[in-house]
């Protein structure tokens, strides 16, 4: 027999093969075609087997090799279409993945506590240790080692919620200062102390007889206003970004002096003035000043040698400016809808 | 305090400087100005009526009114009785805002109406100065057509500045003083009101005692032969400026020197004294006393009182009796000037709702003891201008401060001290200027070194920090250098226990909302849910504004459940909120965790739900001491006393330590559910931090080896008495299965009917030996072991 004709059977078979294989529809069809012809006894490895045995081939080496080749064909063939015929099953399983999702979503978080930690982040990064405030303290720290005269309006029953004749749900948190400036005894500190405060107000959209404070205070030898600016802009940038101008007023409070107030541009007009900021271009956003050597001298400093700054921050009004928010209701009303929109 | 542009050109000349530029730098000085009010109105022009015919069957004429070359001629219908040929008049154009209504061309019973005629009333002038109520205003013939200016020409253009003065400067409330102190900050020329000399001619009468504590200083003056007369327009306008009304001219110049000085002044009929005496104390009790505003008032022994004659004529610093007020028949007065307590006055007003002009400064904490000589003799001088034939008597008065007054507070300031505190390199020669603007009398030692000797009105200059902030006024911000302070450092971090409200907050909001409620609640509120501070002596407000506010929480959970109440309310429903917060204790602040769940845990929307259960607080706690690595076997877990219904009595459970219970969780009462109008299935938990913080401090993590050897697990399912926790039986399990027990874990509970008092708990236990892996042999032993002890208890296998 002739080399050219047995290769030439085997060829027709194997092209016939994979015609057959690109018609199977699904896996047993293909299964089938596999056995018939592909498997050890198979039709195409018969003749393979055949072709090996006999004597009368020339040149087997080629032989085989053609054959071979026509096998992997074949082989790949049938691969290809396993492969597209399982894809093709698997995609009548298609999923819709539009369907809702697990919900793993951070939940929502009171504003208030967001500012906190925002605030305590920036200090703590300028090396302020955190100092606990208590809600109630003496009056002797509230209002007296703050250097509040005795007959001062805030220490009024109409102002200040008490609950014996010295005990005082507390007003600010400047009360933390006296305390820490007494466990500090005489040296220099750095604190900034977190707090609620009360004040005998009517709770409505501007006015909250709960709100929250950070008191900061800083006393070291040489410590001067312009310590007191250069945090502050850091804190103001940190907080606004940095494209938002800060300006200083005087103003007045018992305990520092000079006491300044900060505010900042307006970002509703870009400093230009509009309703938002009454006209001025800017808002105000916090009390500060130069610890009064009076206050000093009170808790046991010796105001020659040493100096301080303190600041004082609303975090609801840190928290209306930032996010924009309406009223000071919201903070306390807890509405899931509010809380939802503010994460960590 | 209200201030009248107007008025404040009066003292000074402030040239080019617009109310704009003076708001603005005012703020800066430390006014803060709460609001600026205008009065003036634009789109206003005098005019002439050139003709003017009725429409029939109306009060309306339809005019041609001449505004002037620039406006021309114009129709405008008009329903003024007094509207006629030759009359100038007022007129609004189109776009003119008057206080009721902005103006708008229209078009009346057919005719075209460019603008309108104005009466005084309709261009926001009070009452007291319109004559005729429904007459135009017929403007002076001297004054041009055209002229649109008119309101300022005519006086009643005016800007009112509403200046919140800083606490430490009552002074300010003079508007002498105030002039005097603006003229300083921008260097502008003060024109000071120059003291007329009265001549005294009459004996003052009178007997002045004080035996009050809280008066410091009373003075009086007779001033006889007085016109009592409706004032000047001046002053009238100045006193409406600042939102007074006009009464007389006696009683309108008090005022008005009040304004100029700050002294309140209060004026006496001198004839209706039946004893010449004036007594100043606090010792009337229960007295009812009719108040110059026809109202009356019960007064008691802290309201400091003026009386004569055992009659109070006088409730002192902040309203007279009406039975010896000056009226149009008064022909003599007393003047009364005097200076009393801050804080009783404040008191009294309050109390008694009465916020008089001269209670209010008197609050602010004005010191009058310096003025009111020059306030009598200006007043004396202004009713004797009205009236030559006056006749004024010599100041009678009991001064008790004068002596500590006269010293005048001497502080030294070094240039460098200056500096130091501002951060600033002002020189020697402009810190010296500076001081000369800021106070009266300034002396240099060296050149470095000056003396300021405060004005004795200035009781707020106290220290050079006062003067630092003064210099600070004067020369603003600017040349303060930003500069971090230079000081050692030191390590920083968080406490323990600010770490770990940290890590469980982190840990919580990933499922939970973080909420913030109120540390005040009502009486009935503090009272519920106190499991941890059953003992603990409740904090009450002695003066709360209202009971819903009256005490101090002793658990979060009513404040927590008062939101998932609003929530369901807003149709929020099925989600988990925790707070964390101090609360305060009579051994000082312990620190809380709660939360509460509603309804059901979305897992995938409301494809995916779960109800919330106890056994997702469990796993909330169980995470917490993951979080803190706390062994949690540390604590067990019991049923609580449950006395007041807050808490379902089957479901719920304490957390205890050491016998101590630090915490609870459970499903809420039908009756708190009714209480707070929760319809949904509510779950709350609360713990004590402070205890399981207290645990955290020593637990460090340690490497364990993982064993190379394979588990056994076997099953088994038990019949079990109902009211046995599963806890119970795995105990026992653990106790007879030997030490190579592993973990024993519940994997199913079935309560039916066939079982009566028993229920069916299935268990899952491994058996692990670190060494080797066990033989089925072995753990059949030790499964032996654990059935033959459970049977001993009455468990038995489930058939
Ligand atoms: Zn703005």
């Amino acid at each position: 027999m002739n080399n050219d004709y047995l290769l030439q059977e085997i060829k027709s078979i194997s092209d016939d093969v994979q015609k057959k294989i690109l018609n199977a529809k699904d896996k047993s069809e293909l299964l089938d075609i596999y056995n018939k012809y592909i498997a050890s006894n198979g039709i195409l490895s018969q003749k393979k087997n055949n072709i090996l045995k006999s004597k009368s081939i020339v040149d087997k080496k080629t032989a085989i090799l053609k054959i071979n080749s026509f096998f992997d064909e074949v082989k790949k063939c049938f691969e290809a279409q396993k492969k597209s015929i399982i894809n093709a099953e698997l995609l009548k399983e298609n999923e819709d993945i539009s369907l809702p999702a697990f919900d793993l979503s951070v939940k929502g978080i009171n504003p208030i506590h967001l500012i906190r930690e925002k605030i305590i982040d920036i200090f703590f990064g300028m090396g302020f240790k955190i100092y606990h405030s208590n809600d109630i303290d003496d009056e002797y720290y509230n209002f007296t080692l703050m250097n509040i005269a005795s007959n001062h309006v805030s220490r009024d029953m109409e102002n200040t919620f008490y609950i014996d004749q010295k005990l005082l749900l507390c007003t600010h948190t400047s009360h933390a200062q006296g305390r820490a400036m007494e466990e500090t005894k005489g040296k220099p500190l750095k604190i900034i102390s977190p707090g609620k405060c009360f004040r005998k107000d009517d709770d409505d959209l501007t006015h909250s007889h709960q709100f929250m404070q950070i008191e900061g205070l800083m006393i070291d030898k040489n410590i001067n206003l312009g310590n007191l600016k250069a945090i502050l802009e850091i804190f103001v940038k940190k907080m606004f970004g940095e494209n938002r101008k800060m300006r200083l007023r005087n103003s007045f409070f018992p305990f520092t002096e000079p006491s300044i107030e900060m505010d900042i541009s307006c970002d509703n007009c870009c400093g230009v003035g509009c309703y938002k900021c009454k006209n001025t271009g800017y808002i105000e956003v916090l009390g500060a000043g130069i610890v009064n050597p009076k206050v000093l001298e009170m808790n046991g400093y010796n105001s020659k040698v040493y100096s301080g700054l303190a600041f004082g921050i609303g975090i609801e009004r840190i928290a209306i400016l930032k996010y924009g928010i309406d009223n000071i209701r919201r903070f306390y009303t807890n509405d899931i809808r509010f809380l939802k929109d503010f994460k960590g | 305090m209200l201030v009248s542009f107007n008025f404040l050109k009066k003292f000074i000349d402030f040239k080019n400087l617009s109310p704009k530029d003076l708001v603005e730098k005012m703020d800066v000085f430390g006014f803060e100005i709460e609001n600026v009010t205008d009065t003036n109105i634009n789109n206003l022009v005098v005019g002439k009526v050139i003709n003017c015919n009725k429409i029939p069957d109306t009060h309306l004429n339809v005019c041609n009114i001449f505004l002037g070359d620039k406006y021309g001629v114009k129709q405008i219908v008009c329903g003024a009785n007094n509207m006629r040929n030759g009359i100038k008049v007022i007129v609004a154009l189109p776009g003119a805002k008057l206080p009721k209504a902005e103006i708008q061309e229209m078009t009346i019973k057919g005719h075209k109406s460019c603008g309108m005629c104005c009466s005084l009333e309709e261009l926001g002038i009070d009452k007291q100065f319109v004559k005729d109520k429904n007459c135009i205003y017929e403007v002076d013939k001297k004054i041009s057509i055209g002229e649109e200016n008119i309101l300022k020409k005519l006086g009643f253009a005016d800007i009112i500045f509403n200046v919140k003065l800083p606490y430490n400067r009552p002074d300010l409330m003079s508007i002498l003083n105030f002039a005097e102190e603006l003229s300083k900050l921008f260097k502008k020329k003060f024109k000071n009101l120059k003291i007329p000399q009265i001549k005294t001619i009459i004996n003052n009468d009178f007997i002045l005692k004080n035996t009050s504590d809280k008066c410091s200083l009373i003075a009086i003056c007779i001033v006889k032969n007085v016109i009592v007369s409706e004032s000047s327009e001046e002053i009238k306008k100045i006193l409406f400026s600042f939102g007074m009304q006009p009464v007389n001219n006696v009683v309108d110049y008090a005022n008005y020197v009040m304004l100029l000085t700050g002294c309140p002044i209060h004026i006496y009929d001198y004839d209706k004294f039946s004893s010449k005496e004036i007594i100043i104390e606090n010792n009337k009790s229960n007295c009812d006393f009719l108040a110059l505003n026809n109202k009356k008032y019960l007064l008691n022994n802290n309201d400091i009182v003026a009386s004569s004659n055992n009659k109070i004529i006088c409730l002192s610093g902040i309203i007279g009796s009406l039975d010896y007020s000056c009226t149009t028949k008064t022909k003599n007065i007393v003047i009364e000037v005097g200076n009393f307590d801050i804080l009783a006055i404040r008191r009294t007003s309050l109390r008694l709702n009465l916020l008089t002009e001269s209670s209010k400064r008197f609050i602010q904490g004005i010191d009058n003891s310096f003025y009111y000589e020059k306030a009598i003799k200006i007043l004396a001088a202004l009713i004797k201008k009205d009236n030559d034939n006056c006749l004024v008597s010599d100041v009678l008065k009991i001064d008790k401060n004068q002596i500590s007054r006269k010293k005048k507070n001497k502080i030294s300031i070094s240039v460098q001290k200056i500096n130091s505190i501002l951060n600033t390199k002002y020189k020697s020669n402009v810190i010296f200027a500076t001081l000369k603007r800021c106070f009266s009398s300034v002396q240099k030692v060296k050149k470095d070194l000056f003396i300021v000797y405060c004005d004795e009105k200035r009781s707020d200059i106290q220290n050079i920090n006062d003067v630092a902030e003064e210099i600070l006024r004067f020369l603003g911000f600017e040349s303060i250098k930003n500069e971090l302070p230079k000081i050692n450092m030191s390590l920083n971090n968080l406490s323990q226990k600010e770490d770990n409200i940290k890590k469980i907050k982190n840990h919580l909001h990933a499922f939970l909302y973080e909420v913030l409620t109120y540390v005040l609640v009502s009486e009935e509120d503090s009272e519920l849910f106190d499991f941890l501070l059953l003992n603990e002596q409740k904090y009450k407000i002695i003066n709360p504004i209202i009971n819903e506010r009256s005490c101090i929480r002793k658990s979060l959970i009513p404040s927590l459940l008062k939101i998932v109440s609003d929530n369901l309310i807003k149709q929020n429903n099925n989600f988990g909120i925790f707070e964390i917060s101090n609360i305060n204790t009579h051994e000082g602040e312990k620190l809380f965790l709660s939360v509460v769940l509603t309804g059901y845990n979305m897992l995938r929307g409301k494809m995916l739900k779960i109800p919330y259960s106890n056994f997702y607080l469990k796993g909330i706690f169980n995470s917490i001491c993951d979080i803190l690595n706390i062994d949690k076997n540390k604590f067990f877990l019991n049923k609580l006393n449950i006395t007041k219904n807050e808490l379902h009595p089957g479901k719920h459970a304490g957390i205890f330590l050491d016998g101590n219970l630090i915490g609870y969780f459970g499903e809420i009462h039908q009756d708190i559910s009714i209480k707070y109008g929760i319809k949904e299935k509510t779950f709350v938990m609360e713990l004590n931090l402070g205890n399981i913080f207290s645990l955290a401090e020593n637990s460090e993590i340690k490497f364990k080896k993982i064993p190379n050897s394979r588990f056994v697990e076997r099953d088994l399912c038990l019949l079990v008495d109902k009211n046995m926790s599963s806890t119970e039986v795995v105990n026992i399990i653990k106790k007879s299965g030997g030490n190579f027990i592993k973990n024993v874990e519940v994997f199913d509970v079935y309560e039916g009917k066939d079982f009566k008092d028993k229920k069916s708990i299935a268990f899952n236990i491994i058996f692990l030996d670190d060494a080797k892996t066990l033989t089925n042999d072995e753990v059949n032993d030790f499964m032996k072991n654990i059935i033959d002890s459970l049977s001993k208890k009455n468990i038995f296998l489930r058939e």
